[in-house]
């Protein structure tokens, strides 16, 4: 028994000295590989970039030929500035990629069993803009690693043009939200030519995947889509509803406002709220009866939506607003004093307090007085202390004591 | 037989006890260190394509509250301010929660971000001592500091959550420095399984030593005093050799207080955080659990190594005592509350690995140690150990611990090579070999208290009373 | 005598990219690695024109412009702004700063060059 643990104990012993000997060894191996590789690099890298931005045909001839040490070196180098430039110069960093034969290399290695090197491989077909290797790209699209997928779709997104949009767009019925997103941010990158694929394919995508095309359609703020997703604003899925609202008022085109206006009195509240939010965004002045009317609505979203929307539409808006600063609803009052103060407007006021007396002066006491109503009165109360101007710090004083008298007695 | 045999053969009962136990400890050590290696591996190769650029300007990735409990910080305040107004990150809040500060924290903040009350309603979903005021800056439109009465850590993070509008908030201690990009890396879990990641914790690096400029990590270097090396291994262990094989095992129960993610709405669920126990961090997670688990929800709690928060940790053995005093107090008073939990098999590995765990080797662990080398040592003396058994107590306790340590100092050397001098290997190394020699059982004495002054004062369960969010003073129990 | 050129840049492989491109074409370049040590090159090298990242620590290209244009000494410098940011926004917000042209990242070696051949060009001999 004692035998056996001593034993045990010697193995551990030894074991701890294998550790230690193996930290000690890969470190220094890996310090003089990265020195190498450092000062290589650092002799090398203004001769390719010097070939890059001439005209001579091949990089090994202009460096004298590649050792196989440097390849790697080379490679890198190449690596890093195809995806900073575009242009001639990427092309002639691609040629020199192919040349080396780093491309043939990255196809190979599509084929591997191991996860990362397929994903490597795939990110540096797309970061060397292999056109050629666009099918075998595409059918990356399936792998069952994540990972893989995520780094062929963002290759296709970096080549673009037909053959990549299509396998992209059909990769947006991705189990995994998280590729999905990144392949949408792949697909609005490409811009324009993603359009018409997104508009066909729609029917017969998931939902995932159809929320996905509309958020798509929506940042690409293309004019082209705004009546077809107009049409959506009548689609049975609530939130392929709201996301229609939200991509209308992303694009920005007003004729689309009367229909996103007609979404603030949907039944479900998702849609509402986005309405009203895309509202915001078209400035579209026709809703503003309807967006005073959303304040109320009993959703937190769609009131904080709708106030919000009233504030970005500048002098009418505000003055929508001002008129619920005495409205019955509890909610919609609170939100009108937020969003006055957040545009201003409040301080604006208050400093016509110390002005000539005329309808300026009155209109500001009667804003401020309903304000203190309200209950909200910090600002107030802070300003009542800090203000520079004593006519005004009076002024506010005076209207706190009036509030605090009970209604119906003359002020 | 006679007393002397008794005793005798007890003493030598507890010897091989004591013995078992540290064969134990450190075998599961062993297995969380090798579920971890294979993580990290697994972990360095998928983070070799690095995604933070499409992170933070994808507009699909949830924006963060980021929540900042601050009780007389008047000195630093400003510059973290604004250094977390300059994270790297797409849409993002953060709110001071000003906690009551006797000294000019809040003026401070007033002057240099030209702060002006604001009245915005927001709904009080956590129950919190008085809110005196919220502010709101018209220069920083995503700046916010609430003002309100003292009420301690936990009741200035609800308070914060409750004025919070997004999904997910980040806790954060007002002393400590996020790295640039670690927020955008601790959101990945949350971005790749949106419904079922609750709370994501980050790794918390030690920063005494290194050098700091204008809020931002420079250089990192080992500290100098010894006592802060034997801190730097031993989180080194305690984040890369623990919390990843944890975080694997789907049994996570600490995040760091200095540095987690969670989804609000979850938290705002199981009631926020708790002003009754010492460590409000540990308990949060552990209620999490306890009511994911009880309501059968698909859920998870991630430990990502890479995104780094860098704390300054004691230097002195005082403030070290008082440190880990509170921590293990916070621990008991955690394993107590849920106690429901251990053994349940209601709470999967939860109820039947990690808790059992931390009561029994966590918890109480640090009795048996201390005891088992005063007894050991008695007994070699007395005559009643042989050289034999000593010295496998010697390999079972001291060797096979200091094995683990090294482990913990290659894991770090193969993935994030933080410390990429020889110099610093070598003092890793070294320490990592010194550590099992005095430091951990010096931890493990200060354990032992903790834990008797929580039993000792079993009639009054809270929190013991703390200025600041610093180290408490020796003060009687309040509240 | 050939024209100065600041490039202000953290990201070095683009710095390096850039230093190589325009020394090939017979500028003087000079390399800044945040914006704090772009102000001081630009007081004590005097370039003529100054291509600047948006982004960098420590003073990134909005405010390097603002100190630049609040300056009366450097204000009629000839700025192109590079950045990655693509958004519309963040282009208006460039130009309406005071710079002269805002290119996006990735960028066109040769259309960049045109583009400094311009600015140069306009603004006169030094």
């Amino acid at each position: 028994m004692q035998q056996i643990l001593l034993t045990a104990v010697v193995a551990v012993g030894a074991l701890f000295l294998g550790l230690t000997v193996l930290i000690v060894v890969t470190k220094a191996w890996r310090e003089g590989r990265d020195r190498w590789r450092a000062a290589r690099r650092r002799e090398m890298e203004p001769r390719i970039l010097r070939w890059v931005h001439g005209d001579g045909t091949s990089l090994q001839v202009a460096l004298g030929g590649v050792t196989r040490g440097e390849r790697t070196v080379v490679e890198s180098v190449l690596l890093d500035h195809v995806q900073r430039v575009r242009g001639m110069e990427r092309d002639r960093l691609a040629r020199a990629l192919d040349e080396l034969g780093c491309v043939e290399r990255y196809r190979r290695g599509l084929q591997s069993g191991r996860w990362w090197t397929r994903a490597a491989s795939a990110e540096r077909l797309g970061m060397a803009g292999a056109v050629r290797a666009a099918r075998d790209l595409a059918t990356m699209l399936e792998d069952p690693v994540p990972e893989v997928r995520i780094r062929a779709a963002a290759a296709l997104g970096a080549m673009g043009g037909e053959a990549a949009v299509r396998p992209l767009i059909l990769a947006l019925d991705e189990p995994s939200r998280w590729s999905t997103i990144r392949i949408a941010d792949i697909l609005t990158g490409m811009g324009q030519p993603v359009l018409e694929e997104l508009v066909g394919v729609f029917p017969r995508m998931t939902v995932q995947g159809k929320l996905a095309a509309i958020d798509i359609l929506g940042r690409v703020r293309s004019v082209e889509v705004v009546d077809w997703l107009r049409a959506r604003l009548l689609n049975d899925h609530r939130d392929v509803r709201a996301r229609a609202c939200h991509a209308l008022g992303a694009i920005g085109d007003a004729d689309s406002a009367p229909a996103v206006a007609q979404m603030l009195r949907d039944p479900e509240w998702p849609v509402r709220a986005m309405s009203a939010k895309a509202l915001g965004r078209l400035r579209y002045q026709g809703a503003i009866p309807g967006l005073a009317l959303a304040v109320r609505d009993p959703e937190w979203w769609v009131r904080a939506n709708a106030a919000e929307a009233l504030r970005r539409m500048g002098e009418p808006g505000l003055a929508a607003l001002e008129t619920l600063l005495d409205d019955p609803d509890n909610f919609a009052r609170h939100q009108a004093v937020l969003m006055l103060q957040e545009a201003g407007v409040v301080d604006q006021r208050i400093e016509a307090l110390a002005g000539p007396d005329g309808p300026e002066r009155r209109r500001a006491e009667s804003m401020l007085a309903k304000l203190a109503a309200t209950g909200q009165v910090g600002r107030l109360r802070e300003l009542e202390v800090v203000h520079p101007d004593p006519a005004v710090r009076r002024a506010l004083s005076l209207l706190r004591e009036r509030a605090a008298e009970p209604a119906g007695v003359p002020s | 037989m006679s007393w002397i045999e008794i005793a005798t053969r007890a003493v030598v009962w507890f010897n091989y006890f004591v013995l078992v136990y540290f064969l134990l400890l450190n075998t599961l050590y062993l297995g969380l260190f090798v579920v971890s290696l294979v993580e990290i591996v697994r972990f360095l190769r998928r983070t070799f394509f690095s995604d933070d650029r499409q992170i933070m300007q994808s507009d699909m990735t949830w924006p963060i509250s980021i929540l900042v409990p601050a009780h007389n910080e008047e000195k630093t305040i400003a510059e973290t301010v604004r250094s977390l107004l300059m994270v790297n990150y797409g849409e993002f809040e953060v709110i001071v929660v000003n906690d009551g500060s006797g000294d000019g924290t809040l003026a401070r903040l007033v002057e240099v971000f030209e702060l002006r009350r604001i009245d915005r309603p927001y709904k009080r979903s956590l129950p919190t001592r008085e809110v005196r005021g919220v502010y709101g800056s018209l220069v920083h439109p995503n700046l916010r500091v609430i003002d309100k009465v003292k009420g301690g850590k936990s009741d200035a993070l609800n308070a914060g959550i409750n004025l919070s509008r997004y999904p997910l908030f980040c806790s954060i201690d007002a002393d400590s420095i996020i790295e640039e990009n670690a927020l955008l890396r601790v959101v990945k879990p949350f971005m790749e399984r949106p419904q079922e990641t609750v709370a994501v914790g980050g790794i918390v690096r030690i920063v005494n030593g290194c050098e700091v400029r204008d809020g931002k990590v420079v250089r990192v270097e080992l500290p100098d005093r010894p006592l802060a090396v034997f801190q730097v291994i031993e989180y080194l262990r305690a984040f890369l050799t623990g919390r990843v094989g944890w975080s694997v095992l789907r049994s996570l129960l600490i995040i760091s207080g200095a540095f987690g993610v969670y989804r609000k709405q979850d938290v705002i669920e199981v009631g926020g955080y708790s002003i009754a126990t010492d460590t409000e961090d540990l308990e949060l997670v552990v209620r999490l659990h306890e009511h994911m688990r009880r309501q059968r929800r698909r859920y998870r709690v991630v430990f990502v190594p890479d995104p780094v928060c860098w704390t300054e940790i004691p230097n002195s053995v005082r403030v070290l005592a008082r440190q880990r005093n509170r921590w293990h107090r916070g621990l008991v008073q955690t394993l107590w509350r849920h106690r429901s939990m251990m053994l349940n098999p209601r709470y999967g590995g939860i109820g039947l690995f990690a808790f059992p765990y931390f009561v029994c080797f966590e918890m109480l662990g640090p009795f048996v140690e201390t005891l088992g080398y005063l007894v050991v040592l008695l007994s070699f003396f007395l005559g009643v150990l042989d050289l034999q058994f000593l010295l496998l107590f010697v390999a079972a306790a001291g060797l096979y611990g200091i094995f683990l340590s090294v482990a913990a100092v290659l894991l770090e050397e193969m993935s994030f090579r933080r410390y990429p001098g020889w110099v610093d290997l070598t003092k890793l190394l070294v320490f990592a070999v010194l550590e099992n020699l005095g430091y951990r059982q010096m931890l493990a004495l200060f354990k032992v208290r903790a834990f008797l002054d929580v039993v000792r004062r079993r009639r009054a369960w809270g929190r013991m009373d703390r200025s600041g969010f610093g180290e408490p003073l020796p003060a009687s129990a309040d509240r | 005598m050939s024209a100065r050129i600041l490039v202000a840049d953290d990201d070095r492989l683009t710095a390096r990219f850039l230093h190589s491109l325009l020394s090939e074409k017979g500028y003087e370049v000079a390399v800044a690695d945040d914006g704090e040590q772009a102000l001081e090159l630009v007081g004590t090298h005097h370039p003529d024109l100054i291509l600047s990242d948006m982004v960098m620590p420590y003073l990134d290209g909005m405010d390097l412009l603002r100190a630049l244009r609040g300056d009366v000494r450097h204000a009629r410098i000839p700025i192109i702004l590079l950045s990655l940011k693509d958004r519309e926004e963040d282009i208006v917000a460039g130009l309406e700063g005071g710079a002269d042209d805002y290119v996006v990242k990735p960028f066109n070696a040769r259309e960049l060059l045109v583009r400094v051949r311009k600015l140069l060009s306009r603004a006169g001999p030094s």
